[in-house]
């Protein structure tokens, strides 16, 4: 009950610095990237990593780190917009199911738990094939797949703050139902979101670069993470750091977020 | 006493619906038989008995959370507000004491910040908290400050009937003491009406004038303190008098 952090939380800590130190990359190959993405030199094919070329060369020539940046760029753009409509989505629906429960609460909830009983990937498979390729159709293939998550967790801790003493008193008080929803019972559920929020943003990171990966998320001539690995993988004998690189780029922007989230969980459970 | 009433309940009977949602499997069970009271202007009515006695229940209809009910419940006050018994879900934990206190205000429609600032400053300083409570979160709270606040929280808006359900119930006696001072001087003050419920009546003799004995959902007995405690009529609660001697 009486929450207060002692000593220093190093989850927290290192995942901040290690989420930091990757936005930064990102942020930066949003402006500046060594080389450009898509300039191929056949003279410098395979290059293995050098000061020239930091993280080497690929089979077109390209630089890799120049495409690690612009890959990790599309793909934390990607998980950021499906973070983003999902989170709003599921804690809307989420906040109004646990709040009144009754019979909506119950359709949306079956509905949710069987969105849920498939692989997010096979879904969005499906989706994609219904709706066509491309990054807005991945976002919202994965958006639509990220709800039932954001929302079954809402639900929960909005049906559990209804029958606090504080939520009757705000109705006494004649709080509109609005202001309980977000300004009396949101802040309180943010604890437990927060972390949600981290990982779900994995999962995207993720989803993205599998779905990329299997060919039907980004197309060729943009990079993604996804992508790179799947073209990587034919090289994996003559040209490892390829595969290796693009691989450590996604490894440790989910390592960082996994921290960020344990760090946030640790301090919420004191 | 005056002549005016803030609270009137005549031949009140009142039931909780059971059994699942669906399916039309709801059975009715009755949890108030025939209750008729009133609450006098600056009235401090106790309200006795036994944990499923049909206490809370009775406090759950007069604000209007049982609608199945027939009978009449009627109001001169304008939206009675509560103190509850346990005062650490009764203050939310996300607000600092200020925002807690100003929100009453908000509610009741008072836009001005400064107006509000105001009222808390002056909340504070009756609760005997002082303005240095004002930035604090309730976890950094002891339980008996927690209930200052909640008391404050539910009398900033000068309400004229106040609810308290078991409000010292969960504080040990010296604390217990100096919360039910509080409630009285708040009451002088304002010149506000209780209905305080409790299971205590030790606790009851202190603050009230009037008491009702409930049991099994029927009011047994009704009458100033003085005389219930000094000549019970009904035996359950020459009973109640024995065991909280």
């Amino acid at each position: 009950m009486k929450k207060k952090t002692t000593g220093i939380n190093s989850f927290l800590i290192s995942g901040a610095v290690l989420s930091a130190l990757m936005l930064g990359l990102i942020l930066l190959g949003l402006v500046w990237t060594p080389y450009s993405p898509t300039a191929m030199d056949g003279a410098a094919k395979f290059q293995p990593p050098s000061p020239a070329h930091l993280l080497g060369t690929d089979n077109f020539g390209r630089d890799i780190f120049s495409r690690v940046l612009q890959g990790a760029d599309a793909t934390f753009l990607i998980a950021l917009c499906v973070v983003a409509v999902s989170c709003t989505l599921g804690v809307l629906l989420g906040s109004l199911c646990g709040y009144y429960g009754g019979l909506a609460d119950l359709i949306l909830t079956r509905i949710c738990d069987s969105i849920t009983a498939f692989p997010a990937v096979l879904l969005a498979l499906v989706i994609v094939s219904l709706t066509g390729r491309g990054k807005a159709n991945v976002i919202f293939a994965l958006s639509l797949l990220f709800i039932p998550s954001f929302a079954r967790l809402t639900r929960g801790e909005f049906a559990r703050c209804r029958e606090l003493n504080y939520v009757k008193s705000a109705r006494l008080m004649g709080v509109s139902t609005g202001r309980i929803l977000f300004r009396h019972i949101l802040p309180n559920t943010l604890p437990v979101l927060l972390p949600a929020v981290t990982i779900g943003f994995n999962n995207a990171i993720l989803s993205e670069a599998s779905m990329s990966f299997l060919g039907i998320g980004v197309q060729p001539t943009e990079a993604s993470l996804g992508l790179m690995l799947s073209d990587s993988q034919t090289y994996l004998q003559s040209a490892p750091w390829y595969a290796l690189c693009t691989g450590g780029a996604v490894v440790l922007l989910i390592l960082g977020f996994s921290l960020l989230s344990e760090g946030l969980q640790r301090r919420k459970d004191g | 006493m005056t002549d005016g009433k803030v609270l009137e309940v005549r031949n009140l009977n009142a039931w909780y619906q059971e059994g699942p949602a669906l399916l039309g499997g709801r059975r009715r069970r009755q949890v108030l038989f025939d209750l008729s009271f009133s609450i006098g202007a600056g009235e401090i009515l106790g309200l006795v008995g036994e944990s499923g006695s049909g206490k809370t229940s009775l406090s759950r209809a007069i604000l209007g959370l049982l609608p199945d009910y027939t009978g009449e419940i009627v109001h001169r006050s304008r939206r009675p507000q509560m103190v509850f018994q346990d005062p650490y879900s009764s203050l939310n934990p996300a607000h600092t004491v200020d925002w807690i206190l100003q929100e009453p205000l908000r509610a009741a429609g008072m836009r001005d910040a400064e107006q509000r600032r105001a009222a808390v400053a002056e909340m504070l300083e009756k609760t005997g908290l002082g303005p240095e409570y004002a930035g604090r979160y309730p976890r950094e709270l002891s339980g008996g400050q927690r209930q200052r606040v909640s008391i404050a929280a539910a009398v900033i808006t000068r309400p004229e009937l106040v609810i308290a359900d078991e409000p010292v119930s969960a504080l040990d006696v010296t604390v217990q003491a100096q919360i039910l001072r509080l409630l009285g001087q708040l009451q002088k003050e304002y010149k506000l009406s209780y209905l305080f419920i409790s299971h205590d009546l030790n606790v009851i003799y202190q603050i009230c004038s009037r008491v009702l004995v409930m049991k099994e959902g029927r009011i047994v007995e009704q009458g100033p303190v003085e005389e219930l405690f000094s000549r019970p009529q009904h035996p359950y609660t020459r009973q109640l008098l024995a065991a909280g001697a």
